[in-house]
């Protein structure tokens, strides 16, 4: 089938998906942008944020947090290497709730402009999707 | 001859060390096969993490790069960082000397106030810090296992020495695991980066979008390629330590099992020969009544 692809979600703990996806929406650096089959091949940053992927059946979608990382894309295949990856019913939104809390006091108490507030500015951003996608499911 | 009450002592004490060390076998076992599941699932990670610097330095052209993690100039007048992963106890064969040793080789040349240890296990903390070595970070790790951001954060406050230039050098000392039964101390320098190789695909580079430019997506895959090198090292070792536990204990508890037999064997000649004295006294107590 010629509009869809071999789609890979790597972290370092796991393979987390390995399958024919039609579309993967994404946190690139620059905006979310969406990749469909025969996308030009592209290499980007991704930030923390949630990526969604409809698979190639047509019917089903998945929706993972990732903590941030890195996506290839050439014509075969899209990899994306991900910090961390969650999928949707996989989030313990208390939990969640904690960590969105930590979050924000280390960013109150970070000095802007420093790689701490720039660390801190990422982990809550992961924090506010976990939270916020967890309680939508 | 030891006396029977001796002998039996001993083989009681023999089969409680037994006990111990087949227990502490079946739980490196069952720890080893989780760990080493946890080095195969890292793996297609850190390919494909190699496999994309690889292409990009290839883009961004040799001499292109500038980072500091690939700083070669001295600041630091010839500091040298060792990251020294060993494991928190000891009964594990001969797992933590090894890499005390190989951490030692890197060390010996230098003079003590050169040197900076980070660590991961107690072990090799305790040693180094014995010698007067300054220990900067300790860290412990679950024996369960480490998760990517413990790690992480053990190799940023490591890179963060480099980058300030507090160290000029930085050693990674492991144990890489390659099978239950051997384990290989292995040391690499971690930093300065070595450039990684563009040479293996000299293919005309593809029209590629990168977002941003390629050399922030190489900066920033860089500090992330560091942190795998170090996670995967950390996780490896782990196993290591369980697949030399398991051997060692599993050839203690084979000793322990010797050692009872033989005690045995001569319990029961000690037995035996009791046995036959005392018939014999009787029998030379009856002859002496008959005549």
């Amino acid at each position: 089938m010629a509009n869809t692809y071999q789609l890979d979600i790597v972290t370092p703990e796991r393979v987390m998906l390995s399958e024919l996806a039609v579309e993967t929406i994404a946190p690139g650096t620059e905006g979310y942008l969406g990749i469909l089959a025969g996308h030009a091949p592209l290499m980007t940053t991704l930030e923390p944020g949630e990526v969604t992927v409809a698979f190639a059946d047509g019917r089903t979608t998945s929706r993972i947090v990732i903590g941030g990382g890195f996506m290839e894309v050439s014509a075969a295949k899209t990899t994306i290497l991900a910090d961390s990856a969650e999928r949707i019913d996989e989030i313990d939104v208390s939990r969640a709730e904690l960590d969105l809390e930590e979050a924000r006091k280390l960013l109150d108490a970070a000095v802007l402009g420093t790689p701490e507030a720039v660390a801190a500015k990422r982990a809550n951003v992961l924090a506010e999707t976990r939270v916020r996608l967890g309680r939508s499911r | 001859m030891a006396s029977m009450r001796q002998i039996r002592s001993r083989i009681r004490v023999a089969k409680n060390i037994q006990q111990i060390t087949k227990a502490m076998k079946m739980v490196a076992a069952a720890r080893l096969r989780r760990a080493q599941e946890a080095v195969n699932a890292a793996r297609p990670y850190s390919d494909r993490m190699r496999e994309v610097v690889q292409r990009l330095a290839a883009n961004v052209g040799s001499g292109g790069i500038q980072n500091p993690l690939l700083r070669t100039t001295e600041l630091a007048r010839g500091k040298v960082g060792v990251l020294l992963i060993t494991g928190e106890r000891g009964l594990c064969g001969s797992y933590n000397s090894n890499g005390i040793r190989k951490a030692n080789e890197i060390v010996r040349p230098l003079d003590v106030s050169q040197v900076r240890f980070f660590t991961v296990g107690k072990r090799g903390s305790n040693f180094f810090r014995r010698r007067g070595y300054e220990i900067i970070g300790e860290h412990t790790v679950p024996n369960t296992g480490v998760s990517f951001a413990e790690a992480k954060a053990i190799a940023i406050e490591a890179r963060e020495q480099f980058e300030r230039g507090d160290i000029d050098k930085l050693y990674l000392v492991y144990t890489k695991f390659i099978s239950a039964m051997t384990q290989r101390p292995t040391s690499i320098q971690l930093l300065p980066l070595e450039p990684p190789a563009a040479t293996i695909e000299k293919v005309a580079p593809v029209d590629v979008i990168f977002e941003p430019s390629a050399e922030e997506i190489l900066q920033d895959l860089l500090s992330r390629y560091v942190d795998t090198l170090v996670y995967q090292a950390i996780i490896e070792s782990t196993a290591s330590e369980h697949g030399a536990r398991m051997t060692s204990m599993s050839s203690a508890t084979d000793n322990a099992g010797k050692m009872i037999s033989g005690l045995t064997l001569s319990l029961n000649r000690a037995r035996q020969s009791a046995i036959t004295k005392e018939l014999a006294e009787i029998i030379g107590g009856a002859d002496a009544l008959k005549s």
